[in-house]
C-alpha cells in the first residue's frame, strides 16, 4: 500500500500551503502582526493543556514535609539504582532536618565540604536567627556561596542539579535552596584548531558554556551584551545560549531564533552542529548558512555588526546568524591586518574557491572538447605526458581526486604526528608512485593539488565540504558537455543558491540584492570607512562610528589649512 | 499562490538587459548587415528609440493600473474576451521568441562549439536549466542574473578591447550603408529586438511601483542598447561588408581571430561562457514569463506544476525548429519584422482604450 501511496502522491496535485518565510521587513505593522499571531498561537496551545498542568503542579510543588521530597527526588533520579546522585541528610544548626542533593563529578567539594555544609552544621551560624524564616536565614547569614536562588518546583531543582549545582532541602519549607557548586573537569583555554591565524588573538572556545560566554565577554565589555539561555534536547537538556547586543541586533532575528529554538521536538542534541541542521532555512543546500566559528573574537566582532549568536553546552564552537555567501571568505585575521594585505587574502581565497570547485572539470572539458584553447606547445606536452596513460581522462581524475580525499580523510582520523606523515606519504610517494606506473599523468597531480590547496585555502570548514562535493559534480558535468555543462552546473548552483535566504537575509546580500553595506565584502576599505553596520539585518542603530573616526588627521587638517 | 517575490531596480534592469542583449551572441548581426549592410551599428540606436518611446506608453499603461501587471491590465481595459486575446498573443509572442532563440543558440552551438552532438541534447540542457531555475523562482533568476553580470560584462568587454588589433575603420564606410532611408525604416522596424522589455510589464508586480519599473526599464534599453550597437561596430569593424554575410555567428568569430602571441590566441572558448550563461539567463527569463502569462490567464494558483508540461511544449517546438533549419530561420527573419506587435502595439492599444473608456487611475502629477 505505502507503493501505491507514493505512486498516486508523485502523480496526484497537492496545493503546496501557504506559508509564510520570515523575512526581515522594515515595516513594523507586520512585527505587530506576527507577534499577535504569536501571542494567540501560544495561548492556544496553553488552553488545552492549562487543566492537566495544574493537576501536575501540586505534585510539582516543593512540600514542606522533607521526608515526602526525599522521595520524590529518589524517584525521579531512580535512586538507588542511580549512584551517582548524592543525597546527604544533615541537621542544620544541629536542630532542624534537611538534606542536600548533587551530582557526583559534576560538583566542586571543596564547595560542598568547607562553604555549604561546614556553615549549615555549625551551631553558632544560627544563635540570631530570630523571626525570619529560615531559608531566607541561611541564604543570607550561612551560605558563603556567591550564587544562590530559591526554587519552588521540582522541575527547577532536577534541571539545575544536572547541571552541576547543588539543592538543599529543609523541614518545614516549601521551597528549596539552589547553590552554585559547579566544579566539573573541563579542558583549557587553547588555540584554535581550524580557525588559526598568524596576527590576532589565538583562543578559541571549548566545550563549556560559561568559559565560551566569558571569553566573549572578555572582548565586549559592554551592559548592552544579552545572553538569554534556552534548554535545547528534550532528554538531554543541554543550555544554549543566545547572545546579542541589545540596540544593535534586530530583535526579529532574536525572536526569530528563539522561535526557532523553542520549536524543536527532538531528545538529543549534541551541539551547535545539530542545532544547526534544526534551524536552517534550506536544509537540503549544499552551502552552509549558518556560521560556526572557534574563535571569540570573530563572535565579538559578528555581535558588533548586530548578528545573533548561538552557543551550546559541550561543542567548542559557537554559531551566527543572519550569515551570507561572503562571509565565508572572511577571517579575523582580515581586520588585524592592513586594509591592502586584507583585501589580496581575501581575493587569494575567492580564486582558490573558483579553482577548487572548476578546475579539474575544465580540464576535463577543456582535453575532450575544447582543446583549441590549449597553445599547441601545452597541448603537445600534456598529450604526451598522457601518451602511456591506459584510462580514460575522467577515470584519471576521479582515481586521483578519490585517492586525495582518502588521504585527506585517513589523515584527519590518524593521531596527529602519524597524519601529517601520512599526508606526505600520500601526496609525494602516492602521486609519484601513480605517475612512474602510467596510472595517471603528471599534469593531472598539478591539477589535483591545485585543487586540494584551493580547498585548504577556505577559511570556513563546512565551505570546504561544500566545495569538495561540487567540484565532482562539475567533473561529471564537464565530463558530459564540456563548458556548456560547466555553464549549466554554474547556472543551476548559483540560481540554487541565489534562492536561499538565511534568516530572512538573501545569501548574497549585498550584491544580489545590492544593499547598502560596509566597504568589507570582497576588497577591504580602511576602518575608518567602515562606519555603518550591514543594511540587510536593519539594525535599530546602523552607524558604526562617528563622522570623524581619525580625530587626529581631521584636526592636523584643520591646522594646515590655518 | 503564484510567487514571483520581489526585486530591486538592479536585478530587474540587468536581468532585461541581459534578455535583451543576449542575441548578439547569435545569427542577428550577420542579418543587419544583410539588410542595411554596415550602418547596422547605429540602426540598433534607432531601433533603441523606437522601444524607449513604446516602453513609455507601456509605463504610462502600468500607471494608470497601479499594483497590477500587464495581463490584468488587459482583462480590465479591453474587458476579458479581447484582454484573454491579447495576453495570449504576448504569451504565443515570447513563446515564438524563446524557441527561436533556442534554435538559434542550438545551431550556432553545433557550427562552432559541438558538431558531433545531437541537437536534442543541446537544447535538453537548456531546458533542465530553465525548468530547475523557474522553480526555483524570478526571484532567484534576477540575483543570479544580477550577480553573474559583472563576470559576463568583463568577458564581454574584453572581447571588444582585445579584438582592437582587428578593427579597420575603412570597413565602417560607407556610413550609411544601403541607404540612410533603409537604415531608419529597418531602425524602426527592428526595435522588436528590444521587445523583451515587456517582461517588466509581466512582472510589474515584483517590482515596488511605478518609479521602479521606469527606473528599470529606460536604463536597461539603454544599456542594451549600447551593449548591442558596440558588438555591432567592433564587428563591423573587424570583417569587411562583403564577408559578413557568410558568418553565422559573429561574435564568437571575432573572438578566434584574437592572437596575442603564441599564447594568448583562440579565446573563443572563454568566450563560451559568456555566450552559455547569458543564453541561460535570457531564455528561461523569456519561458518564465510564458506560465506566469498561462498562469494568470488562466487563474492558476500554482505555477509550478505547469513548468514541466510547458518545457516539454517549449523543447518540442525547439526541436522541431532546429530540424526544419532555414525554413524556421526565414520565418524567424520575417517575423521579426513584425515582432514589435505584441510588446509593443498591443500595450498602446490598451493604453488608448483605457483613456477612452475611463479606466483606471489618472494620475496628475
Amino acid at each position: 500500500m505505502p507503493i501505491f501511496q507514493s505512486i498516486k502522491d508523485f502523480l496526484s496535485y497537492k496545493e503546496p500551503p501557504n506559508v509564510d518565510q520570515f523575512e526581515l521587513l522594515e515595516d513594523e505593522t507586520e512585527e505587530d502582526e506576527r507577534s499577535t499571531e504569536r501571542k494567540q498561537d501560544s495561548n492556544a496551545q496553553r488552553g488545552p493543556d492549562s487543566q492537566q498542568n495544574s493537576s501536575s503542579a501540586a505534585e510539582n510543588n516543593i512540600s514542606n514535609i522533607l521526608q515526602q521530597n526525599r522521595l520524590k527526588i529518589e524517584q525521579e533520579f531512580n535512586l538507588p539504582k542511580n549512584k551517582d546522585i548524592i543525597v546527604r541528610d544533615i541537621q542544620i544548626g544541629k536542630n532542624t532536618d534537611a538534606f542536600i542533593v548533587f551530582v557526583d563529578g559534576m560538583v566542586d567539594n571543596t564547595t560542598i565540604n568547607d562553604y555549604i555544609l561546614r556553615p549549615l552544621m555549625a551551631e553558632n551560624n544560627f544563635d540570631n536567627i530570630g523571626e525570619e524564616r529560615s531559608i531566607d536565614y541561611i541564604i543570607k547569614n550561612v551560605l558563603s556561596v556567591n550564587q544562590v536562588n530559591k526554587a519552588t518546583t521540582f522541575n527547577e531543582c532536577i534541571t539545575q542539579i544536572l547541571k552541576g549545582l547543588t539543592a538543599l532541602f529543609v523541614q518545614n519549607c516549601r521551597e528549596g535552596i539552589l547553590i552554585e557548586s559547579r566544579g566539573f573537569e573541563k579542558r583549557n583555554v587553547e588555540q584554535p584548531v581550524t580557525e588559526t591565524v598568524i596576527s590576532g588573538p589565538h583562543e578559541a572556545f571549548t566545550e563549556n558554556l560559561r568559559t565560551n560566554l566569558t571569553l566573549v565577554r572578555k572582548i565586549i565589555k559592554n551592559k548592552d551584551l544579552i545572553t538569554e539561555m534556552l534548554p535545547v534536547g528534550k532528554t538531554n537538556n543541554i543550555s544554549c545560549g543566545i547572545m546579542y547586543i541589545d540596540g544593535i541586533a534586530n530583535t526579529k532575528i532574536v525572536d526569530e531564533l528563539k522561535r526557532r529554538i523553542e520549536s524543536i521536538d527532538i531528545d538529543f542534541i549534541m551541539g551547535d552542529g545539530m542545532l544547526n541542521h534544526l534551524i536552517e532555512d534550506h536544509p537540503f543546500a549544499i552551502f552552509p548558512q549558518i556560521l560556526s566559528t572557534e574563535r571569540p573574537d570573530r563572535i565579538a566582532s559578528f555581535l558588533m555588526e548586530g548578528k545573533v549568536v548561538f552557543i551550546c553546552d559541550g561543542t567548542p564552537n559557537a554559531s551566527v546568524v543572519p550569515i551570507t555567501f561572503f562571509h565565508m571568505f572572511h577571517t579575523s585575521e582580515d581586520s588585524f591586518l592592513r586594509w591592502q594585505y586584507g583585501t589580496f587574502i581575501r581575493l587569494v581565497r575567492i580564486l582558490a574557491f573558483w579553482l577548487a570547485i572548476l578546475l579539474p572539470g575544465l580540464y576535463l572539458a577543456v582535453t575532450l572538447y575544447h582543446t583549441e584553447i590549449i597553445p599547441t606547445e601545452l597541448l603537445l606536452a600534456i598529450e604526451m605526458s598522457r601518451e602511456s596513460v591506459p584510462f580514460p581522462v575522467i577515470l584519471e581524475i576521479l582515481l586521483m581526486e578519490v585517492s586525495f580525499e582518502l588521504i585527506r580523510e585517513a589523515g584527519i582520523r590518524v593521531p596527529e604526528v602519524i597524519g601529517q606523515t601520512l599526508g606526505i606519504i600520500g601526496a609525494l610517494i602516492l602521486g609519484q608512485a601513480a605517475v612512474a606506473a602510467n596510472l595517471v599523468s603528471p599534469i593531472l597531480i598539478i591539477i589535483v593539488s591545485i585543487t586540494g590547496l584551493g580547498s585548504f585555502a577556505m577559511p570556513n570548514y563546512h565551505m570546504g565540504f561544500a566545495i569538495r562535493i561540487l567540484k565532482f559534480m562539475f567533473i561529471f558535468l564537464g565530463f558530459f558537455a564540456g563548458f556548456y555543462g560547466i555553464s549549466f552546473g554554474i547556472f543551476i548552483i548559483g540560481g540554487m543558491a541565489c534562492s536561499m535566504k538565511c534568516f530572512g537575509v538573501p545569501y548574497f546580500t549585498p550584491i544580489a540584492p545590492k544593499t547598502r553595506v560596509n566597504p568589507d565584502i570582497v576588497i577591504r576599505q580602511p576602518i575608518w570607512k567602515q562606519s555603518m553596520r550591514p543594511d540587510s539585518l536593519n539594525s535599530p542603530n546602523k552607524k558604526r562610528s562617528g563622522r570623524k573616526v581619525r580625530g587626529w588627521a581631521e584636526k592636523e587638517k584643520r591646522g594646515n589649512r590655518k | 499562490m503564484i510567487r514571483e517575490g520581489k526585486f530591486g531596480v538592479q536585478e530587474a534592469m540587468w536581468l532585461t538587459a541581459a534578455t535583451i542583449s543576449s542575441k548578439v551572441f547569435y545569427t542577428s548581426p550577420g542579418l543587419i548587415t544583410g539588410i542595411v549592410g554596415n550602418s547596422g551599428w547605429y540602426m540598433t540606436l534607432i531601433s533603441m528609440s523606437i522601444a524607449l518611446l513604446s516602453f513609455t506608453f507601456i509605463c504610462l499603461l502600468l500607471k494608470r493600473f497601479p499594483g497590477k501587471d500587464i495581463v490584468a491590465i488587459f482583462n480590465d481595459t479591453m474587458g476579458g474576451v479581447v484582454g484573454f486575446a491579447f495576453s495570449g498573443i504576448l504569451g504565443l509572442y515570447l513563446l515564438f521568441l524563446a524557441t527561436s532563440r533556442v534554435s538559434e543558440f542550438t545551431n550556432v552551438m553545433k557550427i562552432y562549439a559541438f558538431p558531433l552532438t545531437p541537437s536534442v541534447i543541446i537544447i535538453g540542457i537548456l531546458t533542465a536549466g530553465v525548468i530547475i531555475l523557474c522553480i526555483l523562482g524570478l526571484e532567484a533568476l534576477a540575483r543570479f542574473t544580477k550577480l553573474a553580470v559583472y563576470a559576463l560584462l568583463v568577458g564581454y568587454v574584453l572581447v571588444l578591447i582585445l579584438g582592437v588589433q582587428n578593427y579597420d575603420i575603412n570597413n565602417l564606410f560607407p556610413i550609411f550603408g544601403y541607404g540612410a532611408d533603409k537604415v531608419i525604416l529597418n531602425g524602426i522596424l527592428r526595435s522588436s529586438a528590444y521587445g523583451e522589455i515587456i517582461i517588466l510589464a509581466v512582472f510589474a508586480k515584483s517590482l515596488q511601483g511605478i518609479h521602479h519599473i521606469k527606473k528599470a526599464g529606460y536604463i536597461s534599453l539603454i544599456v542594451s542598447g549600447i551593449i548591442i550597437s558596440l558588438s555591432l561596430l567592433a564587428f563591423s569593424l573587424t570583417f569587411p561588408y562583403y564577408s559578413t554575410l557568410e558568418i553565422t555567428a559573429p561574435m564568437y568569430h571575432m573572438a578566434t581571430l584574437i592572437d596575442y602571441g603564441r599564447f594568448v590566441q583562440r579565446v573563443e572558448t572563454v568566450f563560451l561562457f559568456i555566450w552559455f550563461i547569458s543564453s541561460f539567463i535570457s531564455v528561461t527569463a523569456v519561458f518564465y514569463c510564458i506560465t506566469s502569462i498561462y498562469c494568470k490567464l488562466f487563474r492558476i494558483q500554482d505555477a509550478k506544476p505547469i513548468i514541466a508540461g510547458s518545457a516539454v511544449i517549449f523543447f518540442s517546438i525547439a526541436v522541431i525548429q532546429v530540424n526544419i533549419g532555414v525554413a524556421a530561420e526565414q520565418t524567424i527573419q520575417i517575423t521579426r519584422q513584425y515582432g514589435w506587435i505584441p510588446p509593443f502595439a498591443l500595450p498602446l492599444i490598451s493604453l488608448l482604450t483605457a483613456m477612452l473608456r475611463k479606466k483606471g487611475v489618472v494620475s496628475h502629477e
